[in-house]
């Protein structure tokens, strides 16, 4: 009887610290998010934890907001962290490239394992709802006879660079007033405090649709389906695209094999039919990109703001 | 609709979160460091799983439970809770030394009640109407208002100290400065450190001025509560007559700044602190432990509570960031903010607005049952209650951004509070500087971008105009006393 | 510190700041030369002018400030161990994780404030660890300060 007690539970002794250590992971994963609570980047990392628990029943996650400075705070301190795959954390577009460009950040994409992209929310141009102008056409008119105030997200911010191209794309010059963020810009457009602004989709269509402000433009590709009569830019004459996208990193320092696990985690909330039910209640826009595209992307989109950097840096 | 949100917010579902969001809030608003923010956010992917109006009154407790829990800590250990109960502390803490902290903590919650109370009714009652009076407050408004709001610092001196007052305030204008510019998102003064890129961490600097200064400052005392004091006489005081005026006036402003988009309950605390330090009669007893001053300060931080709600739940413009972290909570159940939120989604919103008014209701029961035995924290030994306070204001300040730096930053403002101090600065001037300092800026500089690099746009505007005059007329009597003391008579050789 | 003394010291080191504090601004970007350098400066300049103002009052009358000492009974000897245990805790938890800091803080300055009977010290120290791992770690997922030894 003994013989066969004695080697089970020596095995069990021995297997179960080496398991325990060997499990990834150990202990809480902290998500950055480099945005400050209730945000919708926030929102985002809430809605990824919910769904990820279920894929790894027994792991903890918390979230860790290190809001302020355009995201560059978070971005740092993603790419700074022990590189154990305990920290991951989310990146938002342009800034996490604009920090790089215009050389203040003390990372560069080398410093990330891309995980893949989860959402994104549009562009779009709004008016205050008394504005006479109803089309780009009427604006960028406008724009070239007066200097017109318009509110973006900080310098760098996605806000800022599609104001950018839409200056270059109209052959106009805007008096750009950069907030805080959205809070101080839909205060702006709805007190008619300035011209327009440029700022996303998400942050605005409920005040389009009750009449308290006016969407005159959508920078993407295809109309949204949540607002169907909103024209894009390209129909209207401005081939301006710009969209913010939010998606998940980790120090690129982190072993292989966890990385792997962390991927794999990231592909099954992306298709987590809960996760997408959730993010569409909350209204989010879902724009899923696997690792390596999403690393395009954002090579792609550091190429094009450093074109606009060195025209006018900032 | 009104009362059938009333209806089914009387199911034992909604009464039960209502009543543990308020004490969550209290517990919550009671501990540096820990904001209704944060409890909120955290409760966001909670309330997914609930019923949308269990989760948003649950959150609803815990925003208004926070805001009257940050008085506690700041009236019996000069540790503010909540950036909110600065103000408090100045006027609750002496009142605790002088063995009255059962009389302060319970002038801070009917206080709070009252404001509450009241800021509820005005966002059930007229929320459209106030939200288009939030609208016309662009960036040069914002500008003078921070003006006005230093004005304060003219009745926070203390006799014959207004230059130093000035100073101190200026250094918090200064140090506000340090961290990311407004405008061109360079980054100034950080000298590299990640930790200095959103400026100097506000919480962690506050607990360093008030806790930490003070905790040192106990080290020669065995109690809190002077020796000269009775300890036995620590009972039930009658509330001091008068005070009505104070709550009404602190009620009224804090409704009117919480609702301006971005402004906060610190802010409006301030305002209606400085008020009626300015229009008491009893003006010498302030910072020595006046009840109108708990009263002012307390009526105002929680009559931002629903007025932060009015441009939230009519225009989808967060009044502080608990309100966008609520916004959150009412986006994950489908709820956009806007006119259908009063129509189609109507019995969720009134039972969310009408829950606020029970949840005011369960902290003034558990505020004034409990007055007497909070006030006993008063009479632990300093061996013990100082390295306790020194724990959790060191816990606190880290966990507000998880940064150790920010531990430092206490520890350094601590020893600059003595300092100052010992020079004859004045420490709530340089609070209300360091508030102020980012709204003044950004709304200065945005102002002027507005106004195509005119500064006429400070003065042409409406709003501006009203706001100028009053902050003329908050200059005038302390310009004449000014006057009387110093230019009329020259000084006299001081004591 | 003479208190007579601080008071200028400090004006002087104010007038000093301010003076750093508009030569600063002009490394700013061009752009907002005209919003927020223009704001520093002003600010840098009020500083100065009130500090020099506040200088000229205090010569004026030399015998001011003199005041009550608010400090009253003082304990010199705890006040400074207090002062180096706070510095000491703060460094120690970035090292050894908030609750091995802890355990070792908290009966160590009861001790340095005069607590003498062990019980009362041991019974506060583990109530107060409880409190924190049940409602910081517990219900609110607040993340302490780890140890970044191991």
């Amino acid at each position: 009887m003994l013989k066969r007690i004695i080697p089970v539970a020596l095995a069990i002794c021995l297997a179960a610290p080496l398991a325990a250590h060997a499990e990834y992971p150990e202990g809480p994963v902290t998500i950055i998010v480099p945005s400050k609570a209730g945000g919708s980047t926030d929102a985002t990392a809430r809605l990824f934890i919910l769904s990820a628990k279920k894929f790894w029943p027994g792991a903890e996650f918390v979230v860790k907001n290190v809001g302020g400075s355009g995201g560059q705070k978070g971005f740092e301190e993603i790419a700074a962290a022990k590189p154990d795959g305990q920290t991951i954390g989310m990146v938002f577009t342009t800034q996490v490239v604009a920090h790089i460009v215009s050389k203040r950040a003390r990372y560069t994409l080398d410093s990330f394992h891309v995980m893949g992209n989860l959402n994104d929310d549009p562009e779009i141009v709004v008016v205050p709802p008394e504005s006479p102008y109803k089309t780009l056409a009427d604006f960028a008119k406008a724009a070239k006879g007066k200097s017109m105030t318009v509110a973006v997200n900080g310098i760098g911010s996605d806000d800022f660079i599609a104001a950018k191209k839409f200056e270059e794309n109209a052959g106009v010059d805007f008096n750009l007033m950069p907030t805080k963020g959205s809070t101080e810009q839909k205060a702006a457009v709805l007190g008619a405090h300035v011209d327009a602004s440029f700022m996303n989709l998400s942050q605005m269509f409920a005040q389009h649709k009750a009449g308290q402000a006016r969407i005159i433009a959508i920078l993407t590709k295809k109309r949204s389906t949540l607002l169907p009569d909103v024209p894009t830019g390209i129909e209207q004459g401005y081939p301006v695209e710009m969209t913010a996208t939010r998606g998940f990193v980790v120090s690129a320092k982190v072993p292989a094999k966890i990385i792997k696990k962390l991927d794999d985690l990231f592909l099954k909330v992306q298709n987590d039919p809960g996760f997408i039910a959730a993010a569409e209640k909350d209204n989010q826009f879902l724009l899923p990109m696997t690792g390596p595209e999403y690393l395009k992307y954002l090579k792609d989109l550091q190429v094009e703001t450093k074109r606009y950097y060195d025209k006018s840096p900032w | 609709m009104i009362f059938e949100a009333a209806q089914s917010l009387l199911a034992p579902s909604a009464l039960l979160a209502v009543f543990i969001g308020t004490v969550a809030g209290i517990i919550v608003g009671g501990m540096p460091g820990l904001t209704a923010t944060m409890a909120v956010a955290l409760l966001i992917p909670v309330t997914y799983a609930l019923h949308p109006l269990t989760g948003l009154v649950l959150m609803g407790g815990v925003y208004c439970g926070a805001m009257y829990g940050g008085s506690i800590p700041a009236i019996l250990l000069r540790t503010p809770g909540t950036p909110a109960a600065v103000a408090t502390a100045m006027e609750g803490y002496p009142l605790t030394q002088q063995g009255r902290g059962g009389l302060a903590l319970k002038v801070s919650v009917i206080s709070s009640f009252v404001g509450g109370t009241f800021s509820t009714l005005v966002l059930l009652l007229t929320a459209p109407l106030l939200a288009i009076f939030a609208l016309k407050f662009g960036p040069p408004e914002y500008f003078l208002l921070a003006i006005l709001g230093l004005v304060g610092i003219v009745s926070l001196a203390e006799e014959g100290k207004l230059l130093k007052a000035l100073i101190s305030g200026v250094l918090g204008l200064a140090i506000a400065v340090i961290g990311t510019d407004p405008i061109s998102g360079n980054l100034r003064y950080t000298m590299g450190m990640r930790e200095l890129f959103d400026g100097v961490s506000f919480m962690p600097a506050l607990i360093g001025m008030f806790s930490i200064t003070e905790m040192l400052k106990l080290t020669g005392a065995s109690h809190i509560v002077h020796e000269t004091v009775d300890v036995k006489s620590i009972k039930r005081e009658p509330m001091p007559k008068g005070l009505g005026k104070f709550i009404g006036l602190g009620s009224c402003v804090g409704t009117l700044v919480g609702i301006l988009p971005g402004e906060g309950a610190t802010i409006a605390a301030f305002i209606s602190y400085n008020l009626a330090r300015q229009h008491s009669k009893n003006r010498r007893l302030f910072g020595k432990g006046n009840p109108e001053g708990i009263a002012a300060a307390e009526s105002g931080n929680n009559g931002c509570v629903g007025g932060s709600l009015v441009p939230t739940l009519t225009l989808g413009i967060p009044g502080n960031s608990v309100a966008a972290a609520l916004l959150g909570g009412l986006l994950i159940h489908g709820m956009i903010p806007g006119p259908e939120l009063f129509t189609k989604h109507g019995v969720i919103t009134y039972g969310f607005i009408l829950s606020m008014f029970l949840a005011n209701l369960i902290f003034l029961g558990i505020g004034l049952f409990f007055a007497p035995y909070f006030a006993r924290i008063s009479l632990i030994p300093t061996s013990l209650l100082i390295p306790g306070v020194c724990l959790f204001s060191a816990l606190g300040s880290y966990a507000m951004d998880g940064n150790i730096f920010d531990v430092y930053v206490m520890l350094g403002f601590a020893v600059l509070a003595l300092v100052l101090e010992k020079g004859g600065f004045s420490l709530g001037a340089l609070i209300l500087g360091l508030i102020l300092g980012p709204i003044a800026e950004t709304g200065f500089a945005q102002g002027l971008i507005i106004g195509h690099g005119s500064l006429g746009v400070f003065f042409t505007r409406g709003p501006c105009q009203i706001l100028w005059a009053v902050i003329v007329l908050l200059l005038v009597p302390p310009a004449l006393q000014f006057y009387r003391n110093h230019v009329r008579q020259p000084i006299p050789a001081a004591d | 510190m003479n208190k007579r003394l601080v008071g200028p010291a400090l004006l002087a080191g104010f007038l000093l700041l301010a003076v750093l504090l508009h030569r600063s601004t002009a490394g700013y970007p061009a752009f907002v030369q005209g919003s927020t350098a223009s704001y520093v400066r002003f600010l840098a300049w009020s500083l100065g002018i009130l500090c020099v103002a506040d200088l000229v009052f205090s010569l004026r009358r030399r015998t001011a400030g003199a005041g009550e000492d608010e400090t009253g009974g003082r304990n010199p000897r705890r006040f400074w161990s207090l002062l180096v245990l706070l510095a000491a805790y703060s460094w120690a938890l970035g090292i050894f994780g908030f609750f091995a800091s802890s355990l070792v803080f908290l009966p160590l300055t009861m001790a340095a404030m005069g607590s003498r009977r062990p019980l009362p010290i041991a019974g506060t120290t583990v109530g107060i660890l409880i409190f924190v791992y049940i409602v910081f770690v517990q219900l609110l997922e607040v993340s302490l300060p780890e140890a970044t030894l191991f």
